[in-house]
């Protein structure tokens, strides 16, 4: 039994609640939609990767959380299960971008209520934020508890960036176009 | 037949359209322009790289491996072409994306006189990197580490 595990967890997270607390009420980062939507969409794209053998990851992350002591005479087994919390991680990332591309490409089709615009990209942001905490919490450090039980480093395995790097030009393109279409709307070219 | 694989397959798509229909209708997700700078380029620029035969063959393994139960393992040529073809994917699709977002702001910001045409600008931008982020999560990254677990 190892409690430091939940504890670590349950600390981060804690951590950044009292963060969101401290500026402003929890209630604003909280989107049932959007839980749903990132939760569910990773999970299934896990299902189309690795087909049936993907259950195996959700009980690992359940006794890795529980503090279940894993059995370390099965390398393969736990770079398999290393695998697959690796590719959770991207799946949490891009699933987060796609849901905060939907939004804004949603908030743009409504520019004509000023008023609406702020909410209306925050809670598209959301998506983003609950993969990210998905990606820090959860998947990452499953990976790396399975990668030093088989043996091996993270180095090896192909593809890690792939969800960090879209998440990156995601970012430039609409930040600028953002700020860009923040300077027209109050008339700064003009 | 991989039910299990086919099924989450479908369910993320699902959930995916779901998402977009609670907000608006489909059609404002479908840019001519933004299709053209992003998933066709990618396919042409994967075509010019490795050949046409070898992109078909590498597309036509991947999905079968990904939805398909192996009768045989696959021939270890075509594991590593699939590998290739699906990061080069990853990569090709995260550039095209980028520029279409480039390609779309140069042509909001030539035009900042007519504010009726930022619309339509910055949505060239954002859904050039909506099909950038698409087309990684729904077909080059399962094929890449599918094509992985093969070997």
């Amino acid at each position: 039994m190892k409690s430091h595990r939940i504890i670590g967890v349950v600390a981060a997270m804690a951590c950044v609640v009292v963060g969101i607390a401290h500026g402003s009420p929890l209630i604003l980062f909280f989107d049932l939609t959007s839980l749903i939507l990132v939760c569910s969409a990773s999970g299934a794209m896990m299902a189309a990767t690795h087909g049936s053998g993907s259950a195996r990851l959700w009980s690992a992350i359940i006794g890795w959380l529980l503090g279940a002591d894993s059995d370390p005479s099965h390398p393969e087994a736990h770079r398999k299960v290393a695998t697959m919390a690796l590719d959770f991680g991207q799946y949490l990332l891009l699933a987060g971008a796609t849901g905060t591309i939907i939004g804004q490409v949603q908030m743009l089709q409504n520019m004509s209520d000023p008023n609406a615009i702020g909410p209306a990209l925050a809670v598209s942001l959301l998506t983003l934020f609950y993969g990210g905490m998905g990606h820090i919490l959860i998947a990452v450090p499953v990976s790396q508890h399975h990668l030093r039980m088989a043996g091996t480093d993270a180095s090896e395995f192909s593809h890690q960036g792939a969800g960090l790097r879209v998440i990156a030009v995601l970012g430039i393109c609409t930040g600028i176009s953002f700020f860009v279409m923040l300077l027209a709307m109050s008339n700064w070219f003009s | 037949m991989n039910t299990v694989a086919l099924i989450g397959f479908i369910c993320a798509l699902g959930v995916m359209i779901m998402g977009i229909l609670l907000g608006s209708p489909l059609e404002i997700f479908f840019d001519t322009t933004a299709i053209l700078i992003g998933p066709v380029a990618t396919l042409m620029l994967l075509i010019a790289t490795f050949g046409f035969g070898t992109v078909q063959s590498a597309f036509g393994t991947g999905f079968r491996g990904l939805f398909f139960a192996r009768d045989e393992p696959p021939h270890p040529e075509q594991v590593k072409a699939v590998q290739m073809v699906a990061g080069s994917g990853i990569n090709y699709s995260t550039l095209t994306g980028f520029i279409g977002g480039l390609i779309g702001l140069t042509q909001m910001l030539t035009n900042m006189a007519d504010p009726t045409a930022i619309g339509p600008a910055l949505a060239v931008c954002l859904l050039s990197a909506f099909y950038a982020v698409a087309m990684v999560m729904f077909v080059y990254y399962p094929m890449a580490r599918n094509a992985d677990q093969a070997t």
